[in-house]
């Protein structure tokens, strides 16, 4: 579909019949390109989209999967209130984590973008080092680091601040801790690369002609670098919708979210349907969030 | 000086939040009790042994880096070959095209998962090696393509069609041209596709059945079964692994810069 006008060459030198030959050639040359990841993607993504929409829209009898067309999964979704709560929960648990991500964040980008020459290099790699260390053993390490015998409790015991330890796992909190933990870096870096493209000059001529710190802040650095901060929330905010994981290894039975449910349904009741049901909604949610959120960002700029 | 101190202290206490966890892992695997206690009361390396000893582990590994480098390989091909086809062309939904190969990236990981488990079932494949592979080339493909997409539009396409006028056909070209000058891009895109793969998690757990045991899952069921210090020993070998490949990342990141 994609191949068929091809409007600008790499060669442009040839004329006339040769010119068709080219033509001829170079598209030949692109569509044997694109073949093998456009069958990949045909195969593994656009097939399943298919499969699993059609999963979603059969019966679930006796604990058998009827291939008989109902909306009674979809039905389920909507009216039954526990899965409202369930949505509820996974944007209130990911608005939180990226709040918390980019407050965190942002005076952390804004010291290895201006504060610091030395050590840039080294604190840009120990961002990337948790990126490529598995998320299951960061997350498992939150139970070590907040358990009743963890480090967490012990600082606080001999600190003078509690007596018995506290009980931080199977928690919100504890699943928002291993979130802000899991995706900080991915708030970081737009914001960073933003910010080291912004000449610091703006801001010494802002500051020149009398503004303040906060000043220069809020009416130079924070408008100017804008596009990192919508990134950086967009991203933390998807990953963290989606999360399976952390809730699992961190949660407890009312800390579940989107992902944990559809996986119960699929690994533990067995009703497919429905966890395909509850799948596609998901996935249009996704889908729509990101899409208006690009429009609107795209408005601001 | 003293006027950024507040930001300086936040920043050391960020980096602190990062590595801590990690930090506790390798604390806790010399640690000689059964328990996770802070502070350590004894040290050991009595659960490093008892890790070695362990066959399954063994196994999981064998399996990641099967996976891992089959993925890997799969992802770089296609994922270089799709890059020259979006940097050295132009053609029509180009951007479409584009964001169709990076759209794996968007997708919560768990309808991915869910929708691949669904077509491993209905071709009646009950999971399986080849499956989860299917599934980590497509998460790994739109870590390629940027790296390979970024470095074809670091040189200039001159070079290539100079071949060209002077006879190479789009073979020799490729092989001769564009091949070595892409290189960097290409082993970095697939060191990432690796490490991608090597540490998945959800795919891997919902398709895989239970034949095909990676290190994450074998990590996942240890901390839900037996909770054993193994678990951190290995962890702290497995972690000290990918560090060895992200500084081989930024070697040939480096050699890249120095074109």
């Amino acid at each position: 579909m994609t191949m068929s006008s091809i409007s600008s060459l790499n060669n442009s030198q040839y004329i006339g019949d040769d010119e068709q030959l080219a033509e001829k050639r170079q598209r030949r040359q692109l569509v044997g390109l694109l073949t093998p990841g456009a069958v990949w993607l045909f195969a593994f993504l656009l097939l399943p989209m298919f499969v699993l929409l059609a999963m979603s829209f059969n019966s679930y009898i006796d604990a058998q999967i009827i291939n008989e067309f109902t909306l009674e999964n979809y039905r389920r979704i909507f009216t039954e209130p526990v899965y409202g709560k369930v949505v509820l929960r996974s944007f209130t648990i990911a608005i939180t984590v990226t709040a918390v991500t980019l407050l965190l964040g942002y005076p952390v980008a804004h010291f290895i973008a201006r504060k610091t020459s030395k050590y840039k290099d080294l604190l840009f790699l120990a961002l990337i080092i948790p990126f490529w260390t598995s998320i299951v053993i960061r997350t498992y390490a939150w139970k070590i680091l907040l358990g009743n015998s963890g480090m967490v409790n012990y600082l606080l015991r001999e600190a003078g601040l509690i007596d018995l330890p506290v009980q931080f796992l199977f928690s919100t909190s504890a699943v928002v801790v291993g979130l802000v933990h899991v995706f900080l870096p991915f708030m970081i870096m737009p914001l960073y690369a933003s910010l080291d493209k912004l000449d610091p000059s703006l801001e010494e001529a802002a500051s020149d002609l009398g503004a303040n710190r906060i000043r220069t802040f809020l009416r130079v650095t924070l408008p100017l670098t804008l596009p990192g901060v919508a990134m950086g929330s967009l991203l933390v905010f998807i990953l963290a919708l989606g999360s399976f994981l952390t809730p699992d290894l961190l949660g407890g039975t009312n800390t579940l979210m989107i992902s944990n449910v559809i996986q119960a349904e699929f690994l533990e009741s067995g009703n497919w349907p429905f966890g395909g049901a509850m799948a596609v909604s998901f996935l249009c949610l996704s889908l729509v969030f990101i899409f208006s959120y690009n429009r609107l960002f795209r408005f601001d700029q | 000086m003293t006027r950024d101190l507040p930001q300086r202290l936040l920043t050391t206490l960020v980096y602190v939040f990062l590595f801590m966890p990690i930090i506790m892992v390798v604390v806790m695997s010399l640690n000689a009790s059964r328990y996770s206690v802070f502070p350590v009361p004894e040290w050991s390396f009595v659960w490093y042994e008892k890790a070695l000893e362990d066959e399954t582990i063994g196994a999981a590994l064998k399996n990641s880096l099967v996976i891992a480098l089959v993925s890997a390989v799969l992802a770089t091909i296609i994922g270089t070959t799709v890059s020259i086809a979006l940097v050295r062309f132009r053609f029509r939904f180009q951007n479409l095209v584009r964001s169709a190969f990076m759209s794996p990236l968007i997708f919560p990981e768990m309808i991915l998962a869910v929708m691949l488990l669904i077509l491993s079932a209905s071709l009646n494949l009950q999971g399986g090696f080849w499956i989860v592979v299917a599934g980590h080339v497509l998460v790994g493909l739109p870590f390629v393509i940027t790296v390979v997409s970024a470095r074809l539009h670091g040189f200039d396409s001159s070079l290539e069609e100079a071949a060209q006028d002077l006879g190479a056909n789009e073979w020799a070209t490729f092989r001769r041209i564009t091949m070595p000058l892409a290189l960097p891009g290409i082993i970095g895109g697939g060191l990432l596709a690796f490490t991608t793969s090597f540490d998945n998690f959800i795919i891997t757990y919902l398709v895989a059945g239970s034949d095909v045991v990676t290190i994450p899952i074998k990590i996942y069921s240890m901390i839900r079964l037996e909770f054993s210090p193994k678990l951190h020993a290995f962890s702290t070998a497995i972690v000290f692994m990918t560090l060895c490949l992200l500084f081989l990342y930024r070697m040939v990141l480096r050699r890249q810069a120095s074109y």
